[in-house]
């Protein structure tokens, strides 16, 4: 069953538009233009009750405006949207009550007090039964180790531990949907790692339907099975990470350790020298115009070889180029 | 059963009760956060002895200069303790446009907005919150200053049952037009020089500076008209029981539920239209 449904959303907004300069001040007054802007056009896609899916793009690419549709808080132009069977922008309210957000550079917790004061406001705000909460926040409270940090103010905590204090409050009335508009933005590698454990973990063992946005790739590949690429308001691929894996890398990196070090080290047809210094070659080859074990049988032939890796290119590369292929088009 | 519950959730007339314990909460939180610091609620409370020290000496002199007992109906005592209710309300009165403002210009409204609660009562609750505090603060130092030159406040209880409701409600009245002066940053680049404007009148009119019998006749006819001195005013006077007109409370309650009603329905449909436009601006 699909937790979330759209189907032809569209956003246009009106954007005031004004020459530079005095002149330009003048004219706006009198005369004010504006120009339409189509922050969403046509996008349709469904997401699971269960499913944690990627939704990512450039900046302005629409992400936000959708994500604003499906919380209620923006009204589309035209087309029509489903969270847990309610249209958002009409039942705003008894969905809030079913659905959860983190964004990452605004905070629900008061800054001032510790989280367990926000928690318990959290409490009456969804108006949660006293003891289902308490049990709720407590077994939060193990999951996200927050013990230590219950009683600190939040001004007090590092950027990290306010995260984990944000994701749990998210959680307490159990949302089936959570939207994650860039969570791990401004964090270390630990805490990054950390919170993308917990959604991971929430994921898979709550069966918490995910809808992530992130710039942070780490972000995608660790938590999401689904990506869905945004661009200019269009979905530009909808699919599995392993199919976009699949669709998008024809290029395979081989590093290699020599056994010896050569002057200048000859690429075999199919391949190129992407860096080489002392013992250490690091090619990349294209496995469409050759096979990736023809490549290595020359370099074996070639070279005395004491260690090899083959990898894919990272995710981001691939990121970057269907942004680029979007933006030729 | 379990569905039925959630079902109701949110709702006035299936669970008043939860509605009212949420935003008692936000009430509750407010005061909390406010003792965080509550020694930047002291500092800035302690301008009540400065200005209810200046207003006596003023006033005293006034007194014995004109070698009268009573002024617009208000001895020197009563004419004191009035000022010091008039500037235990106004100072004490929290920053609610400017909040609003900024929410609205920053975005952040649409963050609260997928909340389930009203955005107008949870202001509504921290404006409380805020003026918990704030009151009581301003009103214990002004009142210490007071006793120190003219005794004690001349409030008789009857006078005090009468003011409190009125008093309530005033309030009430000043976070409507405080909200929707707020609110109308949905149109304008900057909402302050309206409330400053607002507050200005409210010095003058709303009887902050001095009470309303001391004016004019015409100014007193065009402040009567205006919903201001139901906010400082008329609960000061009330409470004080002085004056060269009797107030009587029952008028001013019902000019209070009127004028809450008229504005209240002003700032709903300032609030509504004000959503629409984050419709058409937003994302």
């Amino acid at each position: 069953m699909a937790a979330i449904s759209v189907a032809g959303l569209r956003k246009e907004f009106r954007a005031r538009i004004k020459a530079a300069g005095l002149k330009g001040s003048l004219q706006a007054l009198v005369n004010p233009v504006y120009r339409e802007v189509l922050a969403v056009n046509d996008v349709s896609f469904a997401v699971e009750a269960g499913e944690a899916m990627a939704f990512i793009g450039p900046n302005g690419a629409g992400k936000s405006t959708t994500i604003k549709m499906l919380t209620g808080i923006l009204h589309p132009t035209a087309g029509e949207a489903k969270v847990l069977g309610r249209v958002p922008w009409r039942e705003r309210t008894a969905l809030a009550f079913r659905v959860g957000s983190v964004f990452g550079q605004k905070s629900l917790l008061w800054f001032h007090l510790p989280p367990l004061d926000t928690f318990n406001l959290l409490m009456r705000i969804y108006e949660l039964d006293p003891a289902a909460y308490k049990r709720r926040r407590d077994e939060l409270i193990g999951l996200f180790s927050l013990e230590p940090l219950l009683t600190t103010p939040v001004r007090k905590l590092s950027l990290g531990e306010r995260m984990r204090c944000e994701l749990a409050a998210a959680l307490l009335h159990q949302p089936q949907v959570l939207f994650l508009d860039e969570p791990t933005v401004g964090l270390d590698i630990v805490a990054r790692q950390t919170i993308r454990d917990l959604i991971r973990r929430l994921n898979r063992e709550e069966g918490l339907t995910v809808l992530l946005t992130s710039h942070d790739v780490g972000d995608v590949e660790q938590v999401c099975k689904r990506v869905m690429v945004i661009n200019h308001g269009q979905v530009i691929y909808d699919d599995s990470l392993q199919a976009l894996r699949r669709e998008y890398v024809h290029t395979k990196v081989i590093d290699l350790k020599l056994s010896t070090q050569v002057e200048e080290f000859a690429s075999p047809p199919g391949a190129r020298v992407v860096k080489a210094k002392g013992y250490g070659v690091k090619l990349e080859v294209d496995t469409v115009s050759r096979a990736i074990d023809a490549v290595l049988a020359d370099i074996l032939a070639a070279y005395g070889v004491v260690d090899v890796n083959i990898t894919d290119p990272p995710l981001e590369d691939i990121i970057t180029r269907i942004y680029r292929e979007a933006a030729a088009q | 059963m379990k569905a039925a519950v959630q079902d109701a959730r949110g709702s006035w007339l299936l669970r008043p009760g939860a509605q009212l314990a949420k935003y008692g909460e936000v009430v509750k939180i407010t005061v909390m956060s406010q003792l965080a610091y509550w020694l930047n609620e002291l500092a800035r409370a302690l301008f009540m002895l400065v200005v209810i020290f200046v207003f006596a000496q003023l006033w005293r002199t006034t007194y014995t200069s004109l070698q009268v007992n009573a002024i617009g109906g208000f001895a020197f005592p009563q004419i004191l303790w009035y000022l010091v209710l008039g500037e235990t309300i106004y100072m004490g009165l929290p920053r609610v446009s400017a909040l609003v403002d900024s929410e609205v210009k920053s975005g952040q409204l649409a963050y609260t907005l997928n909340r389930p609660y009203s955005y107008a009562l949870y202001h509504f609750g921290l404006y409380l919150g805020k003026l918990a505090l704030a009151l009581p603060i301003n009103f214990c130092l002004g009142g210490l200053v007071a006793y120190l030159q003219v005794g004690l406040p001349p409030f008789a209880w009857d006078s005090l049952l009468a003011a409190l409701p009125a008093l309530m409600l005033g309030l009430t009245l000043h976070f409507l037009i405080a909200f929707a002066i707020g609110l109308l940053a949905f149109w304008f680049e900057d909402t302050a020089s309206f409330y400053l404007l607002y507050s200005r009148v409210m010095m003058i009119l709303g009887g902050m500076l001095l009470p309303l019998d001391l004016f004019p006749q015409g100014l007193r006819q065009v402040a009567a008209v205006l919903p201001i001195s139901l906010i400082i005013y008329a609960p000061a006077k009330l409470a004080v029981g002085a004056g060269s007109e009797t107030l009587s409370a029952g008028r001013v309650l019902l000019a209070q539920g009127v004028w809450i009603a008229l504005v209240c329905t002003v700032t709903a449909l300032i609030y509504s239209r004000g959503v629409s436009r984050v419709n058409v601006h937003g994302g």
